[in-house]
Formats: structure tokens, C-alpha cells, sequence
């Protein structure tokens, strides 16, 4: 056989998913693929060791994980090679919430007022089926509504919550004794499978409601004052607990099990209008004022999160995040439980805030998200007060009006005027990869009577994953889907971070590069579509039942014969290609132990596949 | 300066060769450069005459290559991961003497030869199942059923295909 360094270069020629799996056959390969290897495949492969990792587990990192990790995620880049542009028609009017779901080219979108919804195939550009968020399938004001890529709920002004069940509208419903002011559908795929499907509402009363729509297991608890706002963790792998927002700006953790008051704002003067909670953060902005609230060191009454009131300006912490990975937040005990608003204070602004989006990719360690107040985007990080990234006017002059909009993923950052112009822009590199009109199709706006077809912006998504970077934008009687790829815009727009050259961690270069990179080789790949662009423009009117896609099927097959004992394993599909298997297997393996009620598990997913 | 050189296997078997042809290889190039024109017989141990005369046989085909190029150029190659036809037809050879051109390769230094030899095992490799690989290369699975155990869990992403 022979010697170790011939098959050290023997290794390194194989593709990676061959790297991994050399180190099955026996002891000496084993030793001999070890990190130096992967480190050596990492270079070959991006050309650099100076990278920032992407890998959400800190102390998991390792080469190996980062070039599985990036390669799965471009590998599903070129599987999803097509560039999507297409309008899709909502006939909502108004579009007040989506649901997309980048993974299965889904977006259910709805217009709350008027408890109406649509799900769309964005690859398509068609029309899959309509429904009505409401028992007596009439066109009926809804107060809130939320969805997931099983379930759709809403919350009506008399009380009512209603459930339905996709594909199939299965109403289910409960009662609140007052107006349901908010909702919250559980959405992280593998955890709604092990658990079951649940829901939170809250009413003007106070009550709190949780219910597993699966088991029927419900709690009810009452708060004090009106609930105003339930969250759930953006980027929780698993989620048991949520995040209850009232009107006395008290902020409660409640899960199945308990309540807990975690703190309460009400020394601010203005009232919060929205935010998001992520990696134990509660990230809530007022007209003015931007509040960052960890929600795990409120644990006890005497170690309470101190922030300084924010520094836009200061850089120092970015500098030592990306210096070292695992820096630790200054957490201040105060004594007592004397909890004051500026310390959570980590933004005042100047002008009222617009917008606020936060980078839901679970695997991405940056946690990102993005502030935007009618002239400015203001990047932070979770957990971190200073500011990193301030864009300005001057930096986007391709949106002249006023921002209206934001979204964000790891690696880019879409800006939506209200004049209907959205620009996305390479996050790290302050590049701008393209700008989109927002559109809709001829036969709304000449029914609407519009003399315009460039809308503001009602709803903004960016998929989370990176994954063929699409884009998802709302605006009054449409839904426009577009991938970034395809249209090389940079050359006639010219848009730079004023703040990019002032500092310049090699580190961080580095990093910026390989990604840009990354996105040119997407951008290398030239498809258009305007096929699907026409397919949309038909109107259909009568209602379809779809049933799951079979990539679905598939995922929840999978998820079970994993977990379920080998009496209930599912027959897999072998003809399925190799990158979806790679990628399911990714994803499993990813997918932490949840708490796994066989029964229930089976249950749901007969009821999810249907006939 | 002379333009012949006799190379001697460790079974006896001289070959007499060109010194353009011997240039590929670093460790012959280097000698003749220190010895120079005295150079009269450069016997290689551990390399029988048969390997010898087909690691020759490559240098033979290949001695036009560009020969400062064939840095920038492997990189670009081991992206395409190809073998041209020739050399494919001359790599089609039972396995050992695959690994004894190798090994010849590596000692000589004859960098473009390594190069598609390491890919011509590399592709007995690929997108083969641990149990196919060992069964290609002789190989005992020394893990006990445990240690495989957990080491499959480790890597089940590059499995399940």
C-alpha cells in the first residue's frame, strides 16, 4: 500500500463527499484524514484559510464542518440554478403577511384585513390554492394571522382563533373571551414534527392561550395587561417557550410548563411598535428607541443585562468578534432588581425607525440584523451594542425616496423605497448586486386603476439559507419573486460602505472576499425565465387542493424513519438525486434530539400526507 | 555536455536516456546539475526495471510539456479532475504496479506523474461505499463494530447517498 503522504495527495483530489467518507474504512486512513487534510481540501476549494466561520456550534468548529458546511450550501446554489423572476398576482390588494418557504419554492401569502390568503409556487409562478381565514369562508377582517408551512391560524375580533392545516383547509377553532390581538404559529419544520404543531394566542384581556393542535394539549394563562405581541425564537432549533409582549410593556417568558416575567419596559416613554426575538435576545424598537434585552441572563433577579446606551460610531467590538469567535458579552450585575430602560437601550434615534430584520439562518453564526430608520440602515449584531455598519443616504443613492423596508441574511441586505425600487446589496462588501422594480401585473393595475405599476413595498423576505439568494416582495395586489443571480448590476451601480475602508481587519477581508466570491460563481450562471413571468400573469379563479409536493413527503418520511423505531420506517424514494439525499442527510444531522412522541409524530404525518 | 544519461534499476537493467526526457524528474534533474558531465551510470534503488522502464516511457511522451507551467497547470487540471487519453491508456495497469509508478514518482519527484497517478486512485475511490473501497484495495476493517459504529454517525452526512 502506499505510504501515508502519497495518500494524503491521493485524498486530497477526491470530492469532498468522498474526503469524508474515506475515514470509514479503516484505522490508518482514518488517521490519516484528519484537520490538516481538511484544511489543505478548504484551500483547494476557496483559495484562502483566512475565513470567518459559518458554523453556528462554536466549540463544534472544525475544518471539516466549515467545507461541508459551504460546500452543501453552494452544491444546493447550483441544484437551484435557475434565476426566478415572476409577479405573482395576490388579488389581496394588500399583502400583510407572508409565510415563504424558500426550501420549497412555497410562499403563502395574506392580506389580514380582508382574511384572505394565497399560496403561491414561486418556481412556477402559479397559483396553488386560495383560502379564507375565516369559519364561515367569507372574505372577513381578521385582527392577526400567522403561518407556518404546515399550518396557517388567525385571530378574529370576536375571539375566535382558527386553525387551518395545509394543504387541506381543516378548520379547527377556539375561542378567546375577548378581541385576539396576537398570534404565534411554531415554525421550525423538524420541531414542529417531533412536537407537533402549536400555536399561541393573546386577547385584549390578558388571557394567553397555548395550544398543541396535535395533542390538544392547552394551557391558558392570564396576564395583567392586554397582550400585544407574541414572538417566537427566530433562531432556535428547537422552540418551547415564546415570548409575550403586553401593553404595560411587560415581557413575559411563557411555555406549556411556566410564566416567568422576564422584565418589564415601562420606563421608556414611547410604546413598542414591533421587533423579533433571536439567539435569546428580544430585539424591540419604539418610534425612537431600539431595545435589546437578553432574555436569558434576566434569569434571576440580580444579573440583569446592562447595555450602554448605544455608539453608532464604535467598531471595537466587531473588531474582537471577528478576532475571536467566542468573545463573551459584558454582563453587569446591578444589585437588586432595580432593571432601568437605558439599559436596555441600545439605540435613540433621531428619525422614527421604518424597519427591522434579523438573519434567520440557523447555521449562520453572525446573527445579524438590520435597523432602518427613513434615511439610514444601521447594521448590529445580537448581543452586541455597537453599531457595525451604518449606511446612509450618500451609500444608497439608488433609493431616492425614503426607506420603507429592509431584510437581511448572512450575506445580503435588500433595501425597499417607498417609489417601489428595491436594491440588494452584498452585506459584507457593500456591493450591489441588483435592483428590482416592484411590479404587478397589467390586469391589476388596470382594474385598481393605478397610473403607476412602482408600489411601495408592504412585506419583505430574503431566504434565510443563502441558498439562491431569493427574494420575496409584497406589494399592494402582487407578490414578486427574484433571485439575484442572472443580472450583473454592479457595474452601473456604484455603492460603497462610507465606514468599509476606514478599518480593515485582515480577518474580515478575507472573509468578505471568499464571499463574494461564492456569489460571483452564482452569478456566473446565466438563466432567465421569462416563461414563468407569463404562466403568472393568467388569473385563475376556481380553488385548487394541492397536495404535498413530493419533496416533502420525502422530508417527513425521512425525519421519521430516523427517529421511529424500524417498524415504522418509511420506505425512501432511492431515486431521489444525490443532492437532495446529501442535503436531507445535512439537515438531519443537524437536527437536535427532540422530544419524540412516536405516536403523535405518525399521526401528523398521515395527517400531512393525506391520500 | 553529454546528452544521454544510463539510469540502473535495482534488478541491474540499464536504460540510457536523454537528459531532456530526465528533466521532469527533480531529484534526477538536481544530481546531474551537481555532478554534472561526470555523470556516467545513476543507479535508482528500490525500483525494479519493468517500473522503471514505464515511469520512463511517460517521461518519453511528456518531455515537450512546458515544465514551469505544470505548477499553475495542475491546479487547473486537478479542478477538472480529467486524465487525457493518453495517459489514461497508460495508467491502465493492475494495481500494484499503479502504486509502484506512484511511489517511483514520489521518490524521483516527477511532479505531473504523481499527480495523475494519485487521481487514477483517487477515482477507484469515489463514489465508492467504505466496504467497496476496502474490497478494492485489500483493505481489513481493523474498527471494532463499536468504533465503526460511532464513526459512521460522525460522518452519516457523506454517507447517505
Amino acid at each position: 500500500m502506499l505510504p501515508n503522504e502519497v495518500l494524503a495527495q491521493v485524498f486530497l483530489q477526491l470530492p469532498v463527499e468522498d474526503l469524508d467518507r474515506v475515514s470509514i474504512v479503516c484505522r490508518r486512513w482514518n488517521s490519516i484524514v484528519n484537520e490538516s487534510i481538511w484544511c489543505q481540501k478548504f484551500v483547494s476549494r476557496f483559495s484562502t484559510n483566512q475565513i470567518t466561520p459559518i458554523s453556528s456550534k462554536a466549540y463544534n468548529y472544525s475544518w471539516r464542518r466549515e467545507l461541508l458546511l459551504r460546500h452543501s450550501l453552494l452544491q444546493s446554489w447550483k441544484k437551484n440554478s435557475k434565476s426566478i423572476d415572476i409577479t405573482l398576482n395576490s388579488q389581496l390588494f394588500d399583502v400583510t403577511h407572508t409565510v415563504s418557504d424558500f426550501n420549497l419554492n412555497r410562499v403563502i401569502c395574506f392580506n389580514a384585513h380582508k382574511g384572505k390568503g394565497i399560496i403561491f409556487d414561486m418556481r412556477k409562478g402559479s397559483e396553488i390554492q386560495k383560502f379564507y381565514a375565516s369559519s364561515s369562508r367569507q372574505s372577513m377582517p381578521v385582527s392577526c394571522a400567522d403561518g407556518s408551512r404546515f399550518a396557517f391560524a388567525y385571530g378574529n375580533y370576536d375571539g375566535t382563533v382558527g386553525f387551518n392545516l395545509f394543504p387541506r383547509i381543516s378548520e379547527l377553532s377556539y375561542q378567546h373571551s375577548a378581541a385576539v390581538t396576537a398570534i404565534y404559529i411554531a415554525k421550525n419544520v423538524a420541531h414542529t414534527v417531533s412536537t407537533g404543531i402549536w400555536i399561541a394566542t393573546g386577547s385584549t384581556d390578558g388571557s394567553l392561550m397555548l395550544t398543541n393542535m396535535h395533542s390538544k394539549r392547552t394551557k391558558t394563562y392570564s396576564l395583567d395587561a392586554p397582550v400585544e405581541r407574541i414572538f417566537g425564537d427566530l433562531r432556535a432549533k428547537s422552540l418551547h417557550s415564546v415570548t409575550v409582549l403586553c401593553r404595560n410593556k411587560q415581557l413575559y417568558e411563557v411555555s406549556f410548563d411556566s410564566l416567568r416575567l422576564i422584565c418589564s419596559l415601562n420606563e421608556s416613554n414611547d410604546s413598542i411598535i414591533d421587533g423579533f426575538v433571536a439567539d435569546n435576545y428580544a430585539i424591540l424598537y419604539s418610534e425612537m428607541h431600539l431595545y435589546s434585552v437578553n432574555l436569558q441572563y434576566s434569569h434571576s433577579d440580580d444579573s440583569v443585562y446592562h447595555a450602554k446606551l448605544g455608539d453608532s460610531s464604535s467598531t471595537s467590538d466587531y473588531d474582537n468578534l471577528i478576532m475571536n469567535p467566542y468573545i463573551k458579552y459584558p454582563h453587569v450585575s446591578s444589585g437588586g432588581g432595580g432593571i432601568k430602560t437605558e439599559e436596555y437601550c441600545v439605540f435613540k434615534s433621531e428619525t422614527p425607525i421604518r424597519s427591522i430584520s434579523c438573519d434567520k439562518n440557523l447555521d449562520s453564526k453572525y446573527g445579524y440584523y438590520a435597523v432602518a430608520t427613513a434615511q439610514d440602515v444601521f447594521i448590529y449584531k445580537i448581543g452586541l451594542t455597537g453599531c457595525l455598519h451604518k449606511l446612509t443616504k450618500e451609500d444608497i443613492p439608488e433609493i431616492p425616496s425614503d426607506i420603507c423596508k429592509i431584510a437581511l441574511n448572512a450575506l445580503t441586505l435588500l433595501i425597499s423605497g417607498f417609489n417601489g425600487k428595491t436594491l440588494a446589496l452584498d452585506l459584507l462588501a457593500g456591493v450591489a448586486l441588483r435592483r428590482v422594480n416592484s411590479r404587478i401585473s397589467k390586469s391589476v393595475l388596470d382594474f385598481r386603476a393605478y397610473n403607476t405599476n412602482s408600489l411601495p413595498t408592504t412585506y419583505l423576505e430574503v431566504n434565510p439559507e443563502c441558498q439562491d439568494v431569493q427574494c420575496v416582495i409584497g406589494v399592494k395586489g402582487a407578490v414578486q419573486c427574484f433571485t439575484l443571480k442572472g443580472r450583473d448590476v454592479s457595474k452601473d451601480i456604484q455603492v460603497k460602505y462610507s465606514t468599509r475602508d476606514k478599518r480593515k481587519p485582515v480577518l474580515r477581508r478575507a472573509s468578505r472576499d471568499s464571499i463574494t466570491r461564492d456569489i460571483n460563481e452564482l452569478r456566473a450562471i446565466q438563466i432567465d425565465d421569462d416563461d414563468a413571468f407569463q404562466r403568472s400573469e393568467a388569473i385563475r379563479e376556481e380553488f385548487h387542493v394541492a397536495d404535498l409536493d413530493e419533496d416533502e413527503q420525502l422530508r417527513l418520511a425521512l425525519m421519521m424513519s430516523e427517529s421511529a423505531p424500524a417498524s415504522h420506517s418509511v420506505t425512501v424514494d432511492q431515486d431521489l438525486d444525490e443532492d437532495t439525499q446529501l442535503q436531507l442527510a445535512l439537515a438531519m444531522s443537524q437536527q437536535d434530539e427532540g422530544i419524540l412522541n412516536e405516536d403523535e409524530m405518525i399521526a401528523l404525518a398521515t395527517r400531512l400526507s393525506l391520500s | 555536455m553529454q546528452e544521454t544519461v544510463k539510469l540502473k534499476s535495482v534488478d541491474g537493467v540499464v536504460y540510457t536516456v536523454d537528459r531532456k526526457v530526465l528533466e521532469q524528474s527533480v531529484l534526477l534533474k538536481n544530481m546531474m546539475t551537481d555532478i554534472g558531465d561526470d555523470i556516467s551510470e545513476i543507479p535508482i534503488p528500490n525500483v525494479q526495471s519493468n517500473v522503471l522502464r514505464k515511469v520512463l516511457d511517460y517521461c518519453e511522451h511528456h518531455k515537450n510539456d512546458p515544465l514551469n507551467a505544470a505548477g499553475e497547470d495542475s491546479s487547473n487540471r486537478a479542478k477538472s479532475n480529467e486524465i487525457s487519453t493518453w495517459d489514461q491508456k497508460y495508467l491502465q495497469v493492475d494495481q500494484e504496479m499503479l502504486f509502484e509508478i506512484i511511489m517511483t514518482a514520489n521518490y524521483l519527484d516527477i511532479k505531473s506523474l504523481l499527480e495523475v497517478g494519485t487521481r487514477a486512485v483517487a477515482n477507484l475511490i469515489k463514489n465508492k461505499t467504505p466496504e467497496e473501497i476496502r474490497k478494492t484495495f485489500n483493505i481489513v476493517n481493523d474498527f471494532t463494530p463499536e468504533e465503526e459504529a460511532q464513526i459512521r454517525r460522525e460522518h452519516e452526512w457523506a454517507q447517505d447517498r
